[in-house]
């Protein structure tokens, strides 16, 4: 595989995004992005996250699954991985960063089943990226999931929302402003080769 | 509280989509087909029922600090014997829900719900309470895929129902569409089920 | 006790025990039976591609040949075994000789790799047959490259039209609209909303056939 690791952490923020090309990761992203320091929070959380496990969940996979043959334990195994570094990290917050701990509520151990991380997981494991394409894709999707959290919290911020109708008021707006972004994200989508 | 009650709170008043804004990745990538959401739909509920009544059955005994682990290995099980079982004895089936397994693990209203009822409740309220939030869901899919399909392909279920004097909408084709859909469900849900006022 | 320092561990150990250990059973008392359907499945298609070349060099009709498998796939087809060429080679025999090949391709598809199976004419510039063996393609757009009306369009096409070029030694193509009828024969209708997906066919079948030809196609006279 020749892609460079370099194309792929910039497709992975723009033309591949993680949130608005795939649809991954939509849960804490529609909830979370009310306040630009809350979605800053989580989205660091999530840079870090996926690129860790990602990481981890490669050499786990050609390591451990495919020499003993388990490889149908796969889904298991990553999620478990994901699982447990989550529940550190939630310690740890908890413990160094308590404000941001009560911000984010459920929304962090909900970055568990954040499909996006388990979908850069499988995605890396599909399209057979060696170990330096796969932290830079992971990096890359991180930092694509925060500029997307990004951009809407701060859409959410400048829009007058008495203006909007009251039963589309929150999620729904939101869902109609992240429609017309992921429309013009489909403009990008095969431009650079990440496969 | 009365289990008709249960099922009722879960499916409609507390609905995962609507109501809480859980579960919404695999309502954009499965509700271009009616079959696809059915299929999605059937094997959330599964799922779901079942890992709500494991994860309440061993609440008592589950430590905090691995509690999410546990729930996610229990979801990601039940999830994996759905599709074993579905490879060996069912395979058509099998290869339409394919790719939509991994989708069910990392469907936070599995864990929603882990988190919301199962670890409080009882086995067979959580149980009902599965049933009810994966019917809710499929509900909802079923709702979007239904106007995705009509409009995107002239089609339900496969079957022809626009003549060829429509022409299909690409835009229902394409993901973005669902957005926009379950925006406007949510629009009418919440004025007229939940009265919102001013 | 739930909240001692061992207990979490111990308890996690079990349940990762328990559920593994219902999942490996599970799995192993199917295995045999999902390996059976997959390489029925396998094998099936293989003689679907053959059958259109069996049935004219033989009797019957391409129909009846599909439908009388496993018989009809251990009388006709055979796979051959050769070191050089890094994919797997089956071939259609009727009384003693060749009378089609079918070779397992693969490419780069948009959200992951396909695997096709292509059957040729025995001087490998026809495509006789094309069937899809794994996509991953979107559902209800990119992985509409298996409906029937997208693969007949390969059905019995002339594909190597340059045979002598050392560069592409097929035929270049554009898509039209799945709407529109193909004025001639460098084109072929696309699936709606999946270019990508339909491009990644092409390109798949001519990169797979360049090198199938330049292998094959200069050695023709040695292969019987």
């Amino acid at each position: 595989m020749d892609i460079s690791g370099f194309i792929l952490f910039w497709a992975a923020i723009f033309t591949s995004n993680i949130l608005l090309t795939n649809f991954l990761g939509m849960c804490s992203y529609l909830s979370v992005s009310r306040e630009i320091e809350s979605a800053l929070g989580l989205g660091t959380a999530v840079i870090f996250v996926i690129t860790v496990t990602a990481a981890l969940n490669w050499l786990v996979y050609n390591y451990i699954l495919v020499p003993f043959e388990i490889v149908y334990l796969q889904y298991i195994v990553f999620i478990i991985v994901i699982a447990a570094f989550v529940q550190f990290l939630e310690l740890l917050i908890e413990r160094y960063a308590p404000a941001l701990y009560y911000t984010l509520g459920i929304f962090l151990p909900l970055i568990t089943v954040n499909c996006a991380i388990f979908g850069v997981v499988l995605f890396m494991i599909i399209r057979n990226y060696n170990f330096i394409q796969s932290i830079a894709f992971a990096a890359g999707s991180g930092i694509g999931w925060l500029l997307a959290i990004l951009m809407l919290a701060g859409i959410r911020r400048k829009l007058k929302e008495k203006l909007v109708p009251i039963g589309l008021q929150g999620a729904g707006i939101s869902l109609i402003i992240t429609g017309i972004m992921a429309l013009g994200f489909v403009g990008f989508s095969g431009i650079v080769q990440i496969q | 509280m009365k289990k008709t009650e249960i099922f009722s709170i879960a499916a409609f008043k507390e609905n995962s989509i609507w109501r809480q804004i859980l579960g919404i990745c695999s309502a954009l990538a499965v509700t271009n087909l009616m079959m696809n959401s059915l299929i999605m739909g059937l094997g959330v509920i599964f799922s779901l029922a079942l890992s709500n009544f494991t994860i309440s059955l061993i609440r008592n005994w589950t430590p905090r600090s691995v509690r999410m682990m546990v729930q996610t290995l229990i979801i990601a099980s039940y999830v994996i014997i759905v599709d074993v079982f579905l490879k060996a004895n069912l395979p058509e089936i099998s290869k339409q829900l394919g790719p939509y397994v991994g989708l069910i693990i990392t469907n936070c209203i599995l864990m929603g719900r882990a988190e919301a009822f199962a670890s409080q409740n009882s086995p067979i309220d959580s149980l009902i309470d599965g049933i009810g939030a994966g019917t809710g869901y499929t509900l909802v899919l079923l709702m979007i895929s239904f106007v995705r399909e009509l409009f995107g392909f002239g089609t339900i279920f496969g079957f022809k129902v626009l003549g060829s004097w429509w022409t299909n909408w690409s835009i229902m084709v394409m993901a973005p569409s669902a957005f926009f859909l379950l925006a406007i469900l949510i629009w009418i849900i919440n004025t007229h089920y939940y009265k919102a006022k001013v | 006790m739930k909240d001692s320092f061992w207990f979490p561990i111990v308890f996690m150990l079990i349940i990762v025990l328990i559920f593994t250990g219902i999942l490996s059973v599970m799995y192993r008392l199917s295995e045999s039976k999902i390996e059976a359907y997959l390489t029925e499945t396998y094998e099936r298609r293989i003689l679907g591609t053959l059958a259109q070349a069996i049935a004219d060099a033989d009797a019957g009709s391409a129909d009846d040949i599909t439908a009388a498998y496993p018989e009809s796939f251990h009388k006709y087809v055979q796979s051959m075994e050769d070191k050089g060429f890094e994919r797997k080679v089956y071939r259609a025999v009727v009384h003693d000789s060749t009378v089609a090949y079918c070779f397992e391709i693969g490419g780069k598809g948009l959200w992951g790799s396909m695997r096709a199976l292509v059957s040729t004419s025995t001087d490998f510039r026809t495509i006789y047959s094309l069937a899809i063996v794994d996509q991953q393609e979107t559902p209800g757009l990119g992985a509409r490259i298996e409906e029937e009306w997208f693969l007949d369009q390969f059905r019995n096409r002339l594909f190597v039209v340059n045979p002598d070029s050392s560069d592409d030694v097929t035929q270049k193509y554009e898509f039209i609209a799945e709407a529109q009828s193909p004025v001639n024969d460098s084109q072929l209708k696309r699936v709606t909303g999946a270019t990508i997906t339909s491009d990644s066919v092409i390109k798949m079948l001519q990169d797979e056939f360049n090198y199938i030809y330049k292998y094959y196609g200069t050695k023709a006279n040695e292969k019987d």
